[in-house]
């Protein structure tokens, strides 16, 4: 299993123009301000890995997706995409990936799907025999066939995306940048999608998933890279990412003078509740069966229940803490 | 009436927003005046009098066209299909104005803004620069004026026309354009009516577009007399008056089809 | 190293004819668009016309041009300009590619991103002027007795490079757009400018000779190019046209890999 992206202390920058004075001398006079658009990104993927990408919206997502796309150029570091620079070898990293630009399609707006898909074969070069198998098994899991003979722009956003998907595998990419792939997409639309994205990494895709929505993570990604203002804040896996948050237990006492500061000196956790009924939220650190057991011991238990911490609260308390929130839960790793 | 009032302003200042774009319609405009300036002193190179016009008049006519060709800026047809295309219509339609008053004020504060940042530099250089003649009385000033004004308040009614008729063809831009170019042709925008063959002038001035350009024009270059002016505006506000009329009735149906087909 | 330029030649050429059928299938889709936009710009191209047609056409010359010269060489530009119009009028529009990513879109595929704006869609309103421009060029031949059968490969090479050199200036023009977002209003004034070429060179005065031959050189999309196939004053820059043509467009294409150069590394 070799490496399929390794990106090194990465840097970009954009340049703008910034106007001087009033018009229209401001026409000539005007200086450069140069705006970070990502700083010491560093990450390494394995082929056949699927890595979710998020981050607030400006936080530099699509620049990583467009520099590994060889679109872009890096203003330092290096990216190496199947062992090549995209920039400098972008011809041949193009035959390597698929890439999804969010809502835009490039398919022919006039035409049948199948028509623009036939003409994006012709400019990879993809052999008829090749193109048959990829085009049966997009139609399989994206369920094509009744969208093949319309013209795009007939299609619903859902469907839209759909066919774009499929366009895009048509010359086998080893890797897949998605950028926000189901953003606008109807539930049903989104699950054929993630069946999709699951089947490809399957049989060995690598997928690069910029993304805001959590189903698709936990539908498809082990590994969660978020970043913040250019910066890379979290790298991990998924499973750890939510381990480390802990549990939350509801319990109740048979005896409801229990009281909440003794139980929360008791454990060393955080406890809220009142009059027998406390909910105890637990750190990442502790499983939650010993934390159970202590309780058990603390007096008669009549009902308790467990809750797994779920992305979505996890990732928007990430987001709180780096925008200086008040959220206090947890640790995380990475 | 305030809130086309306000819709006017907000266009007005809408248009002129980006100041590099107004300078270089001046340049533009500028460019097209220097063309006509010097095919029609070619023309003139050899003989004073030509179709009725002597070279002043011909050279003053054509130029201050040009000048009043960037004064009208009518891209409510345009708005109106785009509006029809993208359903953005369904919205509008509740709001409590009159659409077509409503993309008519937004146009007329185009317009406005056009005429005193592109029109008013470009009449005030070519008349340094290639000497037209500018009337002597208030009076045809006055007149011409009018005129002028019901010309805006024509290609007004035929842009949102054009714009009902893009929702049949389903193609905005190109029945615009098409709309464009018959306007201008027979308005005698680029060449006096005057010039026209036979046929096609009898045509022309059966036709409501010489309202536009041709018939101001011949006000201000002294073609028609003060006293000849009054049936010519009487003429304009005919035409103004039953293309209004018919662009309300193309209206109601094509708003027919939009509830029958919700948009 | 040559059969691997000459094999890239030939999949280029082959691309473009694929392109090609997806863009004619794209027209035939919708017919009534065509009708619509051809007319219109037939007639928006006849407006230019009628100062010759009703004006000139009633002199005996106009500064030392008769009625038909002054045809043969608006009729040359016509013709020159629809091509560009058909076949290369993207090159107009890169803001748009840069606004709504489809340059970033064609940067992911293995072929050149400029072949890829050219091919990516004719303008089949351009045919209106096409057809006018090629009658015109007609019938101004057949009155001044131009003898065609011995011209024509010539006559094609010369509307060509016409069609080249409008489509070097507006390419150059258009690839300011990488550092600054908008210019539609600049591409508009390279369109009026660009109509001072549909009339001979010489009723315009010296300086603007010069403009129009060097610094935004409208003059070699009809006038000189046009000038082979008068009776007379055939000049060595009418046969010089097809070099020019080229290396103007080998300089717009210099001019577009530098913004785009400037795009990849630091945006717009």
């Amino acid at each position: 299993m070799g490496e399929a992206v390794v990106v090194n202390n990465l840097r970009k920058v954009y340049r703008v123009r910034k106007l001087v004075g009033k018009w229209p001398a401001d026409l000539l006079s005007f200086r450069w301000t140069e705006v970070p658009a990502l700083q010491q990104v560093s990450f390494s993927m394995n082929s056949g890995e699927a890595v979710a990408y998020v981050g607030p919206n400006g936080a530099g997502k699509s620049t990583t997706i467009k520099i590994l796309a060889g679109v872009l150029r890096p203003t330092e570091g290096s990216v190496r995409v199947f062992g090549h620079d995209p920039f400098r070898y972008r011809i041949h990293n193009s035959h390597n990936i698929g890439v999804v630009f969010g809502q835009r399609t490039q398919l022919w707006w006039e035409l049948p799907v199948i028509d623009s898909y036939r003409m994006i074969a012709k400019i990879y070069g993809v052999p008829r025999s090749d193109l048959d198998k990829r085009l049966e098994m997009a139609v399989d899991l994206l369920e094509l066939e009744k969208l093949l003979h319309r013209p795009a722009r007939t299609l619903s956003l859902g469907e839209k995306m759909r066919a774009e998907l499929g366009s895009v595998l048509l010359h086998g990419p080893r890797l897949l940048l998605l950028d926000e792939p189901t953003l606008g997409v109807d539930l049903s639309g989104k699950r054929r999608i993630r069946q999709f994205l699951a089947h490809l990494k399957k049989i060995g895709v690598t997928v690069f998933l910029a993304t805001h929505d959590l189903g698709d993570i936990e539908s498809t990604c082990d590994r969660l890279i978020m970043v913040h203002q250019g910066r890379i804040v979290l790298d991990g896996m998924v499973s750890e990412l939510l381990a480390s948050f802990g549990h939350d237990i509801e319990v109740r006492f048979a005896d409801d003078r229990v009281e909440g500061r003794s139980l929360s000196d008791a454990l060393g956790l955080e406890v809220s509740g009142a009059n027998g009924r406390f909910v105890i939220h637990g750190k990442g650190t502790e499983p939650p069966v010993s934390v159970v057991e202590r309780l058990f011991s603390l007096g008669k238990v009549v009902d308790i229940s467990v809750k797994a911490p779920d992305l979505e609260f996890v990732i928007g308390s990430i987001y709180d803490r780096l925008s200086g929130g008040q959220s206090s839960c947890g640790h995380t790793s990475g | 009436m305030r809130t086309y009032v306000g819709v006017i302003a907000l266009s007005f200042r809408d248009y002129q927003a980006y100041r590099t774009n107004m300078l270089l319609r001046v340049v533009t405009g500028l460019i097209g005046v220097m063309l006509q300036a010097v095919v029609w002193s070619a023309i003139y190179a050899r003989r004073s009098v030509l179709g009725g016009f002597t070279m002043t008049e011909a050279v003053t006519y054509v130029i201050v066209s040009q000048a009043l060709m960037r004064a009208t800026v009518v891209r409510s047809g345009l708005e109106l299909t785009k509006k029809f295309r993208s359903g953005e219509i369904t919205k509008d339609l509740c709001l409590p104005v009159d659409l077509q008053a409503y993309l008519g004020a937004k146009d007329l504060g185009r317009s406005l803004s056009a005429s005193l940042f592109v029109s008013v530099p470009m009449f005030l250089i070519s008349w340094v620069a290639f000497r037209i003649t500018v009337p002597a009385s208030a009076g045809t000033w006055c007149v011409f004026l009018l005129a002028w004004l019901l010309g805006v308040v024509l290609q007004l009614l035929l842009g949102f026309l054009a714009g009902v008729a893009g929702i049949y063809t389903q193609y905005g831009w190109g029945t615009d354009k098409l709309k464009d170019a018959i306007v201008l042709f027979f308005s005698g925008a680029i060449v006096p009516l005057d010039f026209f063959p036979p046929g096609l002038e009898r045509l022309a001035r059966a036709l409501p577009f010489q309202s536009a350009y041709y018939l101001p024009l011949s006000i201000y270059v002294g073609k028609t007399s003060l006293p000849q002016a009054l049936p010519v505006l009487g003429l304009q506000a005919f035409w103004c008056i039953t293309l209004l009329l018919l662009s309300r009735v193309a209206w109601t149906i094509a708003r027919r089809r939009l509830s029958l087909f919700g948009g | 190293m040559v059969g691997e330029v000459f094999r890239g030649f030939v999949r280029g050429i082959v691309l473009y004819a694929h392109f090609a059928a997806m863009n004619w299938r794209r027209i035939t889709v919708s017919p009534v668009d065509f009708i619509i936009g051809f007319t219109a710009v037939f007639i928006q191209e006849c407006l230019g016309l009628t100062t010759i047609v009703f004006v000139m056409r009633q002199l005996p010359s106009v500064r030392g041009w008769t009625f038909w010269e002054i045809v043969l060489i608006y009729g040359f530009f016509t013709t020159a300009r629809s091509l560009w119009h058909v076949f290369m009028i993207n090159g107009m529009d890169l803001s748009a590619y840069i606004r709504l990513g489809r340059l970033d879109r064609f940067l992911t595929r293995p072929l050149d991103p400029l072949f890829q704006i050219y091919a990516d869609g004719w303008d089949e309103d351009g045919w209106g002027e096409l057809i006018l421009g090629a009658a015109l060029l007609f019938t101004a031949a057949i009155n001044l007795q131009v003898n065609w059968w011995v011209r024509a490969p010539l006559l094609i090479i010369n509307l060509v490079a016409g069609a080249l050199v409008y489509a070097a200036i507006i390419l150059a023009a258009s690839s300011l757009s990488f550092w600054t977002v908008e210019n539609d209003a600049l591409m508009s004034l390279l369109g009026t400018l660009g109509t001072l070429g549909q009339y001979p060179l010489t009723i315009y005065g010296r300086s603007l000779q010069w403009v129009l031959s060097t610094l935004v050189p409208f003059a070699f999309v009809g006038f000189w190019p046009a000038q082979a196939f008068l009776p007379r004053t055939a000049s060595a820059l009418s046969y010089l046209t097809p070099l020019v043509a080229i290396a103007l467009f080998y300089a717009a294409i210099r001019m577009f890999k530098a913004g785009l150069s400037c795009y990849q590394g630091t945006g717009t």
